[in-house]
């Protein structure tokens, strides 16, 4: 494994509300943009020179909670959660190289996906800020920096939560259409290219979305966001193959941390035989549902909410 | 293959697909009438993909019909 750097990280002094620039003008009036208004953001250069978008909110002298976002996602879908732990945490959260800080989405270099990346990422912007991390909470693919990270003693935490978690796990059982059919296209495409993400995005753009019909404008708008392009498409595609080459069970028994998992049983992309799989390979985790919400209840099912902060209270 | 094999094999494909009969599959209406959705759609592209051993050209699989993909199809396995 390369050794993790801790050589900068620059900030630039530029503290402003969210930007957004990878949405237009008529997006930025969304609810769930304006509700995004509760951070400040602000740029960090990444170690090896990355502009990153740094998101806080809540008061700095709290304890810090660390929010992951799924692996290409704007931070978007943690906005109201952030909102509901603001009272009583200092939130943190960036998004994932590029996606703020690139005119033409997808230029990215392959270098920048490995997890490794992500985690040191992450670890240079805690140390730029001088924060300690009281909790993580991740969402979706988010869990595979997590995990990866605190598997291998990148960083630490004292309480873990992992939403619908999206982990690959060896013999966890039944899987659903999107990990069976879609989850194998990122690989493809990373391994393929350009071609076919051309290939996927057309396809995708003739078909109604398997999923997509079950959630509303707003969140399909930024759940489409790393699709705008081909190399959009392409990038997206690399993260996910990234996070994928690892079997993550042996990762998980490494982690003492105590963990709250929590899954909806509503969701049709991650199985409930993979989160408790999940569950099962932590030391210290308990599995925690909610009824309601499918895949995207983070982004406003209150009963979640609930359960988070209270795990982070205990 | 015959034209029309393979029109048969990609109807059985897409009736298979969506539980319906091959009869009530048109070869000139678009795919998104039938109401296939990503997944399904994707699957079946990439198993043609796979039974045909070719790769198709994004450019020509847009408003995709029956009669398209299998012009797709033979257009592919002539490339090859």
């Amino acid at each position: 494994m390369r050794p993790i750097e801790f050589m900068m990280t620059t900030i630039e002094s530029d503290i402003s509300k969210p930007r957004l620039p990878y949405l237009d003008a008529e997006q930025k009036n969304y609810s769930l943009c304006k509700a995004a208004d509760i951070f400040s953001e602000e740029t960090m250069l990444s170690d090896d020179g990355v502009p990153l978008s740094v998101y806080q909110t809540g008061n700095p002298a709290n304890p810090t909670v660390v929010l992951i976002n799924p692996l290409g996602m704007p931070f978007l879908f943690m906005t109201k959660l952030a909102a509901s732990l603001a009272t009583d945490y200092h939130v943190i959260t960036w998004e994932g190289r590029g996606l703020s800080h690139t005119a033409d989405l997808g230029t990215l270099n392959s270098s920048d996906a490995p997890l490794e990346v992500q985690c040191r990422d992450l670890i240079a912007i805690l140390q730029k800020k001088n924060l300690r991390s009281s909790a993580i909470v991740s969402f979706c693919s988010g869990a595979s920096i997590a995990v990866y990270g605190l598997a291998h003693g990148l960083f630490e935490t004292e309480r873990l939560c992992l939403v619908s978690p999206s982990l690959e796990i060896s013999n966890a059982g039944k899987r659903t259409d999107y990990q069976r059919s879609v989850l194998p296209l990122w690989r493809r495409i990373a391994k393929e290219g350009i071609r076919t993400a051309a290939l996927v995005r057309t396809l995708l753009q003739q078909s109604t979305n398997a999923f997509e019909s079950k959630i509303d404008e707003e969140l399909a708008v930024i759940n489409n966001l790393p699709f705008q392009s081909n190399e959009m498409t392409f990038l997206y595609a690399q993260l996910q193959a990234h996070s994928m080459a690892y079997d993550f069970a042996p990762f998980l028994a490494k982690i003492p941390t105590p963990t709250m998992v929590l899954h909806t049983e509503s969701d049709d992309m991650i199985h409930v035989d993979t989160v408790s799989a999940i569950a099962n390979a932590l030391p210290n985790s308990q599995l925690e549902w909610i009824l309601d919400g499918g895949h995207f209840a983070i982004y406003k099912n209150q009963a979640m909410q609930e359960k988070i902060l209270q795990f982070l209270r205990t | 293959m015959q034209t029309s094999e393979l029109s048969s094999c990609v109807k059985e494909m897409i009736a298979q697909t969506l539980s319906i009969s091959e009869s009530e599959i048109d070869d000139a209406q678009p795919l998104s009438n039938y109401g296939l959705n990503s997944i399904d759609l994707i699957d079946i592209v990439v198993k043609l993909e796979s039974t045909f051993q070719v790769r198709f050209d994004p450019k020509t699989m847009k408003d995709l019909t029956v009669k398209s993909l299998v012009t797709n199809i033979e257009t592919a396995i002539a490339a090859n």
